[in-house]
């Protein structure tokens, strides 16, 4: 089978890598989406296609776990995904809240990314910081005790730095 | 050396290896390897160790299920996969003590003859993941993990992200995740002792039930069993968090009480508040009200409270919340989280969700209390996982309890709660 590649050097290295650490290659697949994802942004079709030839299985394995977990994103993204815990804890003290706040101010619903293509705003379940409520994670970060000004402030400061 | 360790939680948080080591680390192993692997089995049984990730099944009694011989190779697998509402302990342990953990797997991988370990983090924990996977390193340049440990055993970890998906603390689940799959709970028996990992025999345990391993082995049997009552022994930690001044992680001796907890420890209700219920052991546990917490906190006088400890999470909720609201949120998340393979849980979840939503926009029929409770009949005891059964605690409790405030919400006279 012929196929092109749209994957760099050093990320198919990686992915076999990955395969060679576990006794089934399947066991490779979520960290090898991960590595995909956090190249390329999302994951593409062409993209999963490849993982599943450097991992040696079938393509529809690839695409029944990479629809199943939330973090993987099969759209663009923005550079900044802004996730609000709505759960419980964090509803309660004000979660919600956040998440009305930041439809308003960035003019885009839950699920939604900017036409800057600079933030993703995603309504999580919980995050496991409950005692840090409300809880806001901004790409792997967390962020505690959030508060609408707090959180204009830190959307600023990524907006300025993604200007520079 | 200092004094030999005893606390789950670093008190120099997150410390160095070289600091871990100053103040006792790893000298678990010099007990470990003076023991038979069958002694370290009867060491954690006699200890009354329960699975501390919702559970309570005792850790002995798992470890012993494990055939000693076997074809395929053992696995030690470490369910980090927190995210039962409410929970946030394990991470303290992943962030924060990383080595006891791996103290513990070693342990176990020693007890039951096996020589690989997986820790299975949830994709959010990302900080916690990069710490496991420097002290996976660390250990391993020092001998602590490897080809020879203390020249007797070989054991090594791999570090393995989930992907955002609940479903995947369910043990099967968690494993069929291991494997490249979609996280969907796996008919039993075979039991992960039989047929787990690989289809090789496997011991799955919530992170703290390792991490007590090595503390057992260093202070020894009389010590765990100081803390608690018989069949609720040893230090435990409880995680508070809602309507409270003092929200945390705490190390508590099991047994202490429920009441001191919330009003003492963790600071009591902001002022002016009273207490309506509490959920004691993470979302898909019980309500207990107010005039119910006068008693220990452990697992046997919870449960004889009508609930259960669970994760040890603790949910205080004040007078200010609206018990029908409560009942949606954690509705809309199980509904979120239910993997689809049971028509009970899809569809019941669904259906009820839409049932919430038409009472918080004042389109509630009377007739629609009664259809929640018989929903929540035909959920229970009807799925393949535990999922569903947790999701009608809150549905059901907060109906009992607090009916007027569904009957308020279908006469559109209810809270100006809008969540």
């Amino acid at each position: 089978m012929k196929s092109k590649t749209v994957f760099s050097e050093k990320l198919r290295a990686d992915i076999l890598q990955l395969k060679a650490m576990y006794p089934i290659a399947q066991s490779a697949l979520i960290p090898a989406l991960h590595r995909v994802q956090e190249e390329k942004g999302h994951l593409e079709p062409n993209s999963m296609l490849e993982v599943a030839q450097l991992l040696g299985i079938p393509p529809i394995e690839v695409m029944k776990t990479g629809t199943f977990y939330t973090m993987f994103h099969h759209k663009p993204v923005g550079k900044y995904r802004v996730q609000v815990c709505v759960n419980l804890t964090c509803s309660m003290l004000g979660g919600r809240h956040l998440l009305s706040h930041l439809e308003e101010k960035l003019g885009i619903k839950d699920g939604e990314t900017t036409s800057d293509g600079l933030f993703t705003l995603i309504g999580v379940q919980c995050l496991g910081a409950c005692h840090e409520a409300p809880v806001v994670q901004i790409n792997n970060d967390y962020h505690s005790l959030v508060s609408e000004k707090k959180l204009d402030t830190l959307l600023s400061s990524l907006r300025s730095g993604a200007k520079r | 050396m200092s004094e030999p360790m005893k606390t789950l939680l670093a008190p120099d948080r997150n410390p160095s290896l070289e600091k871990y080591l100053a103040r006792g680390g790893y000298a678990s192993y010099q007990e470990l390897f003076k023991k038979s692997p069958k002694e370290v089995v009867d060491m954690v049984s006699t200890s009354g160790l329960r699975g501390r990730g919702g559970a309570g099944f005792p850790t002995g009694r798992k470890w012993s299920f494990i055939p000693e011989k076997s074809q395929r190779p053992k696995y030690v697998v470490c369910n980090a996969d927190e995210g039962e509402p409410g929970t946030f302990k394990d991470r303290e342990i992943l962030e924060g003590n990383p080595h006891l953990l791996i103290e513990g797997m070693v342990a176990c991988g020693y007890a039951i003859g096996s020589n690989q370990g997986y820790i299975y983090i949830r994709g959010e924990f990302y900080a916690g993941y990069l710490r496991c996977v420097e002290a996976v390193k660390e250990a391993r340049a020092k001998g602590y993990l490897g080809q020879s440990i203390n020249g007797k055993f070989a054991f090594d970890i791999i570090v393995h992200r989930g992907a955002g998906a609940y479903i995947c603390g369910e043990e099967t689940a968690l494993l069929d995740s291991l494997e490249g799959e979609r996280g969907q709970p796996r008919l039993k028996p075979p039991f992960p002792a039989v047929e787990g990992l690989f289809r090789g025999p496997t011991v799955v345990n919530n992170v703290e039930t390792f991490a007590s391993v090595p503390l057992l082995l260093i202070n020894g049997l009389d010590w765990y069993k100081s803390f608690g009552s018989p069949n609720n022994y040893g230090p435990k930690l409880f995680a508070i968090s809602g309507n409270v001044t003092k929200p945390g992680v705490y190390e508590l001796p099991m047994g202490i009480s429920f009441k001191d907890f919330i009003y003492k420890t963790a600071g009591g209700l902001p002022k002016g508040r009273t207490l309506k219920a509490v959920i004691p052991g993470g979302s898909s546990t019980s309500l207990l009200l107010p005039k119910q917490i006068d008693i220990p906190l452990d697992y046997d006088s919870i449960a004889k409270a009508g609930s259960s400890l669970g994760s040890a999470a603790i949910i205080v909720i004040d007078d200010s919340n609206c018990m029908v609201m409560t009942a949606k949120i954690l509705t809309e998340f199980y509904h979120h989280e239910s993997c689809g393979k049971c028509t009970p849980c899809r569809e019941g979840l669904s259906w009820i969700e839409q049932i919430y939503h038409r009472l918080e926009s004042g389109q509630g029929k009377a007739s629609d209390i009664p259809l929640l409770l018989d929903l929540c009949d035909q959920i229970v005891g009807n799925t393949f996982c535990p999922l569903a059964d947790g999701a009608v605690p809150i549905i059901h409790d907060t109906i009992i309890h607090f009916r007027s405030e569904y009957e308020a919400h279908i006469a559109g006279k209810c809270c100006e709660q809008k969540h």
